[in-house]
């Protein structure tokens, strides 16, 4: 016989039995809503790419989630008299010169790059209407040629205006005006590592000297520089300058490599504990900055010297670590912070952290020491419930006591505030945000709006709130070059209107765009200022609820039904073995399944879940887990009465073994039960999916409708974004429903006495 | 020997119920399903086994074929003993013995078409290796037991046929292996009056053309002697009256036999039918009276009955009954 | 009674396995989890280092897992948890404090929409296809399978955030006019929302088991005999009807008694009402470890204490299923 001959037979054979079923499901008018009900969710998952407005990566465009004010400037010079072509150039961070504070209002922005060039923008603000919305103008004022190499350029205002500037190994003032060189110090290297920049008034009852002191380091030698001015008179300024190779001989701490950026603390009255703190790869070296006082002569009181002293207090990472039964291994770059870093009182402890990672594939720690003596304090290990192996990027100050954390666990990013005094991450282990990518830049604090921003090698940016949980995430279409830079804010009247920050993009263009905080998402439903249309609106990322819930279904009914499969097919086979084998066998096998009948599902699931890690095929299986054992029971049950029907007699004595037996014979018996248990546990798999993603278990990467509800839990929008909020358990709802109703129609089927009489 | 198919010696199955916690030296009880039976099946034979429910015949039809296993005691068959046959043999075994059930309704996989279902034995032994060969014989088969034309029932379910048609499959099926011994465990009983002799006549059809000796196990006497060669029957485990179907019929022996002749509906309504007076209702195997078992009931009890179980001697040549009055010369009058 | 005393003893023997087995599951996956118990310990800022030590005294960090497996089932089977590492406070005292809260949210949810429920189904079965029958099928049906949390996020959503009736969070609150009055007042308040959920859910399923149940009864001829020895329709409908249906409600009632410990895990996040399951979501998430144990372990023990119950009721009642156990 050909196959499809014996197809047809097949078909043939079962055809009689399916469509008497048919006819007797179709009886039930629950069952057919039910069936119509799922048909459609099943349509809907064949079709998403047609029906989906959108595909599943789709975020709304900037302009309709963000009130937004940008400007984009291309960095190329035109009319300026120098020729410059933006893609040859290396870019470095803008500068902004803003004016002083409170206000920081935006004034200038300045782009340069290695090749000795720069250009400067103006920035001006424009009231676009009456009162509400402010608006930028951007107009390009000339370019300039600096210094070639240069690495880094700021704008100070320091009794006069200019820019700080290195290039190679020297270390200029250009002026603001139209950047010529007012000093020339030779540095002696070229700097990898820069410290902040810290400028202190001082007076006494006699003087007043402002003193501002800036350091850099290469992997030996620190270089200092320091200036001083007094606050009456028109004394000139007093330029210091002093340098240090970093070793500790006397504890044979030699060969130190300095390894990250050095921090200068000073206190307010430049008494004591006027620290440069420098991290090297062996230890933590605090150094005293000696600042020698005038105490006789023509002006007592002024500042006479400024320069490196002596050690003050160190670290060495391996006593620590061997104390703490750890190893210490610094990350680069950003490697300590200093918590609070304004003036501090004499009495004000404060601490520095330093973020280390210890290898292999643990999560990276904090290490806390005190700023006064070096003494330790806390560590503490990085690790959120979602990223348990990250290794830490670098720790950064942050704006309130204590620290910020970023590191890296791919595909995500986090980024923690940490309490200074315990180390903890704060807000009770809550203040914390996973963004897509590594974090590329420094988390900046926007005083203006109240906010953090970075922005990840995704070319996304970020701006989380002080308790780090980010409201708004944009991507930038252009690519970021140089990342995200926070560069002041636009005053009118008194009032901060908008606080912007520039990106040089990958144009490379200049982009400035403003963070007021119009950030409508999430978007009611209606149409967005791109004309895009939004059906039920965006969640707070911009994602279109519609999309995502139709691209949903696809994972929500192969959850459900792989999940129910699985637990089905186990649960059948051991029903089978239990009910047909009987004894011993019987009697473990149902231990066995009463074991995971009795467990408390919910509670051991989320340990389960915790410990496999969030992603689909964990929540199948942990689904699956705890669903299989009903319907063994169930099923056993109907194998004891199957077995002793004369048909099994009959097959054992025409000579049909244990496997035959159970699967020609028991096993096609069982299968209505078995079809009718399906259908019910896949109508639960669906719930249990929605609560365990609800409660954090779920998969990040892929979209259903419990991780929508999470997401929407997590971004605090829960109470004002309906349209969010619905959607997603309607159709848990009805597609639970939908294949609870099936079951129960098809249990009329099944057994004759649910029918109506 | 080359006369007797069949030789059951001694033949023995003790049910055990109610465990008692022995290591609180607690005692099994036992039901007695069986009893220490002996007898034989002769060559092209249809013996029939006759009694009430509970009797123990159909636990020996299950024991024939190791459905049930043994207590003790030998059942000798082709050159074995099958109640001692290991599982490995126990395979080609059931090629030669094969059963044919009592209900129709439950003896055939619902799920199963007729061809599936008569095809199975054949597969199962590796007598067919090819479809095309498996369907030859299964229309082969279904020839024999009348369901012509075998297009027309070779792929229809159970649930499309009637009873009478469903036991024809299962002799069919039971049939296809070419079996050297066949029991059939009350195949009338739920059948229509009206089919009964059609299938019946079949059973007996097929022992003309093939031989094979049936062991016919039912509680209905009058099919017995339809039936059968000889008939045996049983009470509560043990064998109470053997002999030829006509001579048990005329001349019962034993009083249990006698009570069984006399609740058989008779066709004439004008023949008065006086019911022996048996008092009470069959005891149960667990708890079996001493002596001869039939003595609680048996109207004609005297205290030898009591105390001594009557073995199963011959009466006369090929009739073997089991009462202490039993003998030749000392029967009763009734 | 018959079988009784055996059917007990195999029941108690099962429940005692099976406290072994997610004892040892407990464990292993515990061990599983991807961080270090001593880093955690370090870690946290309000545990006195005097506790850390108890802490590592008692799980016994430095021994071998055979040795630690051990430890941990008596640390368990005897309630000595230590601290807890996020508090700093023994973990008895936090079990202590939360227990009762959940208990009282759940037991008296559980008994609300099995009463309510009960009667529900009782009636509507009695009067099939009614118009009152298809809705309420309807809405338990929905409410069945609606998602438990995002109906407490509806509800919270128009009753507290919305209409403001109802706090958004908490137990009990001091400083509430409610709590001047009596502070079981102020509990009340908090307590209603939350409750309230729970009722609706889980009388979903209780309406329609006894309405399934309610129509196996019925169909049955000794409640046609006594409809037809002339018994009014109601002492038909309630004594004997009712009754009989009321087996599987039973069981299923004492078994959710036990599981609704279980199920407090998602609305008390909900809600953040700070009862048993809040303190094991918090205690997973934080890795705090003693408090997880010991939360996970007293859950089961509720669990497997409930099924007892109900295996032993169901027994008392049903006396088929004793045979057949023990068979």
């Amino acid at each position: 016989m050909s196959f499809v001959d014996s197809l047809k037979i097949v078909l043939r054979r079962n055809w009689k039995r399916l469509n008497q079923t048919w006819k007797l499901y179709k009886r039930s008018k629950i069952g057919l809503i039910g069936l119509a009900i799922m048909l459609g969710f099943v349509v809907v998952a064949v079709f998403a790419p047609i029906i989906a407005p959108y595909d599943p990566q789709f975020a709304a465009p900037n302009e309709d989630v963000f009130v937004a004010d940008l400007s984009t400037q291309a960095l190329n010079a035109t009319g300026t008299g120098i020729p410059i072509d933006p893609r040859n150039e290396t870019w470095h961070d803008p500068v902004p010169k803003w004016t002083p504070p409170p206000e920081s209002n935006l004034v200038s922005i300045l782009a340069y790059s290695s090749q000795g060039h720069a250009i400067r923008y103006v920035v001006d603000f424009v009231s676009i209407e009456s009162g509400s919305a402010l608006g930028i103008e951007v107009t390009l004022d000339t370019a300039f040629l600096i210094p070639q190499n240069t690495s880094f350029m700021k704008y100070v205002y320091f009794r006069s205006e200019y820019y700080m500037t290195v290039s190679d190994s020297t270390y200029w003032e250009l002026t603001y005006d139209d950047l010529t060189p007012r000093r020339e110090v030779n540095i002696g290297f070229a700097p990898i590592y820069l410290s902040n920049l810290w400028w202190i008034p001082r007076s006494t009852e006699v003087v007043q000297d402002e003193i501002v002191c800036f350091a850099m380091a290469n992997e030996t030698t620190l270089f200092m520089t320091a200036k001083a001015h007094p606050g009456i008179g028109e004394f000139n300024e007093r330029f210091f300058v002093s340098s240090k190779q970093v070793s500790v001989p006397d504890v044979n701490l030699t060969d130190l490599k300095i390894i990250g950026d050095p921090i200068i603390i000073l206190d307010a009255n430049f008494d004591n504990d006027t620290l440069l703190i420098v991290p090297t790869d062996k230890a933590l070296l605090a150094y005293k900055i000696d600042i020698s006082i005038r105490t006789g002569g023509l002006l007592p009181g002024l500042v006479d010297d400024v320069t490196i002293g002596n050690l003050f207090w160190y670290v060495d990472y391996q006593a620590i670590g061997d104390t703490l039964g750890t190893t210490i291994n610094p990350v680069e770059k950003h490697t300590i912070a200093v918590e609070n870093p304004g003036p501090r009182k004499p009495e004000s402890k404060d601490r520095i952290a330093l973020a280390s990672n210890p290898g292999g594939n643990e999560a990276g720690n904090l290490f806390s020491f005190w700023t006064a003596n070096g003494t330790f304090n806390w560590w503490t290990t990085v690790t959120v419930p979602e990223m348990r192996s990250a290794s830490v990027e670098g720790v950064h100050a942050s704006d309130r006591r204590g620290f910020l954390v970023t590191a890296w666990q791919s595909p995500q990013g986090l980024v923690a505030g940490i309490e200074g005094d315990t180390g903890r991450i704060s807000g009770n282990l809550t203040y914390y945000s996973l963004v897509e990518g590594k974090i590329v830049s420094v988390p900046q604090f926007v005083s203006g709006n109240r906010r953090y921003i970075l922005s990840t090698d995704q070319d996304k940016v970020y701006m989380l709130r002080e308790n780090v949980k980010s409201d708004i995430v944009f991507s930038i279409e252009k690519g970021i070059l140089v990342p995200v830079v926070y560069v002041g804010n636009i005053m009118t009247q008194h009032q901060i209107a908008g606080n912007y920050y520039s990106i040089i993009t990958r144009e490379p263009a200049l982009f400035i765009q403003s963070l007021t905080g119009a950030y409508i998402a999430p978007l009611p439903p209606g149409v967005g200022n791109s004309g895009n249309v939004y059906i039920l609106g965006t969640d707070v990322f911009g994602h279109d609820i519609f999309t995502q819930l139709v691209y949903g279904t696809q994972n929500e009914l192969a959850v459900g039904l792989t999940a129910a499969f699985i637990a089905v097919g186990i649960g059948t086979l051991i029903g089978l073995m239990a009910g047909y084998f009987g004894g011993i066998v019987d009697s473990i096998l149902m231990r066995f399944t009463d074991i995971f009948l009795t467990l408390p599902i919910l509670v051991i699931a989320l340990l389960l879940a915790s410990v496999l890690g969030p992603s689909l095929f964990n929540l199948i299986i942990v689904i699956s887990v705890f669903s299989w054992a009903g319907i063994a029971r169930v099923i056993r049950a109907q194998t004891l009465t199957l077995k002793e029907r004369d048909f099994i007699k009959a097959a054992k004595v025409s000579g049909a073994g244990h496997r035959q037996i159970m699967f020609r014979h028991l096993a096609p018996n069982v299968l209505p039960l078995t079809f009718l248990y399906m259908a019910y546990t896949i109508s639960g798999a669906i719930i249990t999916e929605a609560i365990l993603s609800f409660l954090g278990m779920g998969d990040p990467t892929a979209i259903t409708w419990g991780m929508m509800l999470q997401y929407l839990r997590i971004s605090g929008h829960t109470l004002d974004a309906p349209w969010w909020f619905l959607p997603p358990g309607i159709a848990i709802t009805l597609l639970s429903l939908s294949f609870y109703l099936i079951g129960r129609a098809f249990d009329e089927v099944v057994n004759p006495r649910l029918r109506a009489r | 020997m080359e006369e007797v198919a069949m030789k059951i010696v001694e033949l023995t199955k003790y049910f055990e119920i109610g465990r008692g916690l022995k290591i609180f030296g607690g005692k099994s009880t036992y039901l007695k399903a069986v009893d220490h039976v002996t007898f034989n099946v002769r060559n092209r034979e249809i013996m029939a086994l006759v009694g009430e429910s509970g009797c123990g015949k159909t636990t020996i039809g299950f024991l024939i074929v190791r459905l049930e296993d043994p207590t003790s005691g030998h059942i000798l068959f082709e050159q074995g003993d099958i109640a001692t046959l290991k599982k490995k043999e126990l395979k080609s075994f059931r090629r030669n013995v094969q059963m044919i059930f009592q209900d129709p309704y439950s003896s055939l996989n619902p799920r199963l078409t007729v061809m599936q279902t008569v095809a199975e034995p054949l597969i199962n032994h590796k007598m067919v290796v090819t479809a095309d060969e498996a369907r030859e014989n299964v229309a082969m088969a279904l020839e024999d037991v009348g369901l012509v034309p075998v297009d027309e029932y070779i792929e229809r379910f159970p649930h499309e046929l009637s009873g009478g048609e469903r036991q024809r499959v299962a002799i069919a099926r039971a049939l296809a292996v070419r079996p050297k011994f066949i029991v059939a465990d009350e195949p009338v009983s739920m059948l229509d009056v009206s089919i009964r002799a059609g299938v019946m006549r079949l059973m007996l059809d097929l022992r003309d053309k093939y031989g094979i000796p049936f062991l016919f196990i039912t509680h209905d006497l009058a099919s017995a002697r339809f039936m059968a060669d000889r008939i045996a029957v049983m009470y509560l485990g043990k064998i109470v009256e053997l002999a030829g179907s006509d001579e048990v019929i005329s001349n019962p022996r034993h009083p249990y036999t006698k009570a069984l002749l006399r609740a058989v509906p008779v066709g004439d309504p004008n023949r008065e039918r006086v019911p022996l007076p048996i008092k009470g209702e069959i005891p149960s195997a667990i708890d079996i009276p001493t002596g001869c078992r039939f003595h609680p009931r048996c109207p004609w009890a005297e205290d030898i009955c009591k105390q001594a179980e009557p073995e199963l001697k011959e009466y006369r040549e090929d009739h073997l009954a089991a009462c202490h009055f039993a003998v030749e010369g000392k029967e009763r009058v009734e | 009674m018959a079988g009784m005393r055996r059917y007990l003893a195999s029941r108690i023997i099962q429940t005692i396995i099976t406290l072994f087995a997610i004892l040892t599951i407990t464990f292993f996956l515990f061990e599983a989890l991807p961080a270090r118990p001593d880093d955690l310990l370090s870690q946290s800022p309000l545990i006195k280092p005097s506790q850390k030590e108890y802490l590592r005294e008692l799980y016994g960090f430095d021994r071998p897992v055979e040795e630690r497996y051990f430890i941990f089932l008596k640390n368990m089977l005897t309630f000595d948890f230590g601290y807890s590492i996020s508090f700093g406070r023994p973990v008895m005292d936090l079990l202590q404090e939360r227990i009762p809260r959940t208990l009282l949210l759940f037991g008296l949810a559980t008994i609300i929409a099995y009463v309510v429920g009960a009667t529900v189904g009782t009636l509507i079965a009695w009067r099939r296809g009614g118009v009152t029958d298809g809705t309420t099928v309807v809405a338990s049906l929905v409410f069945y399978n609606m998602p438990s949390f995002w109906l407490g996020l509806i509800l919270l959503f128009l009753f507290a955030f919305i209409l403001g009736w109802f706090p958004l969070a908490g137990y009990a609150d001091p400083t509430s006019d409610y709590y001047a009055i009596h502070p079981a007042l102020d509990v009340a308040w908090h307590l209603f929302l939350p409750l309230i959920t729970l009722v609706l859910l889980t009388l979903a399923g209780t309406v329609l088991l006894m309405r399934t149940s309610m129509l196996d009864v019925i169909g049955e001829n000794y409640i046609l005999t006594a409809i037809a020895k002339g018994l009014k329709e109601r002492t038909v409908m309630f004594k004997h009807a009712a009754r009989n249906a009321s087996l599987p409600l039973i069981t299923s009632f004492v078994i959710a008694i036990a599981f609704s410990i279980g199920g407090a895990v998602v609305l008390e996040q909900v809600f953040s009402y700070p009862g048993i399951g809040f303190l094991y979501i918090t205690a997973l998430f934080q890795l705090d470890f003693p408090v997880a144990l010991a939360t996970l372990y007293i859950i089961s023990l509720f669990v497997l204490i409930g099924n007892l119950g109900a295996d032993i009721l169901y027994g008392y009642l049903d006396p088929r299923i004793r045979v057949e156990a023990t068979g």
